[in-house]
Parts: C-alpha cells; structure tokens; sequence
C-alpha cells in the first residue's frame, strides 16, 4: 500500500540563474579592471641585486617612476618630460608636508646607463627629497 | 488505519541545491584568473639617501663618509675607493666589509655606467653592513 503521495517526493530547489548572471557581470568587470591596471606597469627588468624586502609602506605616499632603457621617464605607465615630473613630485613634497613622509621608488632599467637616474637624482635633491628607493628584482637564489 | 497526518511527512522531504552551474561559474573563474596572472618576479628596494656634489655651507661632519666611485673605462665598470680598485661586486663587498661602518659611505654614479652597476654599488655597501648610504650623481 502506498502511502506517499506524489507531492511529498518534491524537491525544494533555488534558482541561481540571477546569481550566475551578476557572477559573469562581475567577471567582465574585473577583466577589464585588470587590462587597465597592467598598463599602468611599465616593463622595465629591474636590476637583479639583493635588496631588502618591500615593506608596507601603505601609510606613506608615495610615488613610483619608471625609467626605460631609453631614458624615458614613465608615471602610471606615461610618458612624462623630467621637467614635469620635478613639478610633480614638488607637489607631492608639498602636500606630504615632509619629504620623509614621500616615499620615491625608482624602477630603472638596469640595461640603461646612470645618466637619467643621476638627472632625476639631481633633481630629486634641488626640490627637497632625501632619500629615494632603488627598486630590485630579488634574486631567487 | 493511517493517523500520520499529511503535514508531517512534509518534514522528510530533503531540499537539493543545484550546485552544477556554481561549479561551472567557479571553476571558470579559476580559469580565468590562472591564464590572466602574470608572474612577476617579487621586487626589493635600496634605499639610500639622496646628496649632490655641491659644496654648501653646512656644518662639516664629525665623521667624513667613505667615498666609492662607479666608473668606467676601457675593460667595464670599475669600483674605486681612493687607489683602491675593483671591478667585481663580490670583490667590492669584500672590500667594503674591512672598511668602518659608523661613518656611513657616499656612492657616486657616474653617468656612464649602467643602472646594475650602481645598484649593485649600493646593494654591497648595504650588505656589508652599511646603514648610511648616500647616493651622489657624478659626471
């Protein structure tokens, strides 16, 4: 004798399909954030020395320059005249108050010559930065 | 006679998430995350101060800093300190250990020379145990 009936056999489900639509938006949204953000980074292959690590300097400001093999220097993945990019940090000098509290990190090229790091030191200097970072690629060894 | 009542049995009925189509969004992702990384080498910094050539009217130091020039010639790049010349790094660091290290050292660059020269000038004075490492730009 049976005693179900076929209503009891019913499943309990739930619709996911708006899920996986806004799962698939956010995926295409995060896809084109990351193309932007690559182009941002300069390719430059960094000097190959022993460094210390990173540390987490996310309270500081700071400013990251890029400096190609060519000599060109690079902001944010532009292209950007010494002259300017002085002005820049000059700025940036100002609004941090101190230049301690403006972190400079250079990512020269190491196939380059000095002569566009020794410029930008140079200038560097006349607008009141002491210190700057030399970026490195930390061998594996 | 049957005394279950119908709104009892109702408790046994076991729900069922279809989880195929998250796994698929998932696995997806997953896919897409591995081809869009790009493996970067992990990045280190050298911090040095920044100083010019320049002679200004300040207060002479108490201790004069050791002064390590990167130049080059004819064969490469050259490490000087006073008569004193390498052109290897591991000869510059082992150089550099025997010096005193209170006084601080004063790297300069000249124009010449490549980025990996310089860097590896100040790299060796911080691993022999530098702590003030000037930079100063040279001709």
């Amino acid at each position: 004798m049976n005693m179900h009936s076929p209503e009891h056999t019913k499943e309990a489900g739930f619709d996911l399909t708006p899920m996986i639509d806004v799962v698939l938006l956010l995926i295409i949204f995060f896809a084109f954030t990351a193309q932007f953000n690559k182009s941002l980074a300069t390719p430059v292959e960094l000097p190959k020395q022993k460094a210390d690590a990173r540390p987490d300097t996310s309270s500081k400001q700071s400013i990251v320059i890029d400096i190609t093999r060519e000599g060109t220097f690079r902001v944010a993945g532009r292209d950007v005249p010494l002259d300017v990019l002085t002005q820049m940090v000059a700025a940036d000098v100002h609004r941090a108050g101190d230049s301690a509290n403006l972190e400079v990190i250079v990512r020269a090229d190491r196939r380059g010559t000095a002569a566009p790091l020794n410029a930008l030191a140079s200038e560097l200097t006349r607008v009141g930065v002491k210190t700057w970072k030399l970026a490195t690629e930390v061998n594996a060894s | 006679m049957n005394f279950t009542r119908r709104s009892k049995a109702r408790r046994y009925v076991i729900p069922r998430l279809p989880l195929v189509a998250f796994i698929d969004v998932v696995l997806f992702l997953l896919l897409y995350f591995v081809v869009a990384t790009s493996v970067n080498p992990p990045e280190g910094e050298l911090g040095s101060a920044l100083r010019t050539d320049s002679k200004g009217g300040g207060q002479a130091a108490a201790l004069t800093p050791q002064i390590l020039n990167v130049e080059s010639n004819a064969s490469g790049v050259v490490f000087r300190m006073g008569d004193r010349v390498v052109t290897s790094p591991d000869g510059l660091l082992a150089l550099l250990q025997q010096l005193p290290k209170e006084a601080g050292i004063v790297v300069r660059v000249s124009s010449r020379v490549p980025v990996d020269a310089a860097a590896a000038a100040v790299s060796a004075g911080r691993q022999a145990g530098f702590v003030k490492i000037s930079y100063v730009p040279g001709s």
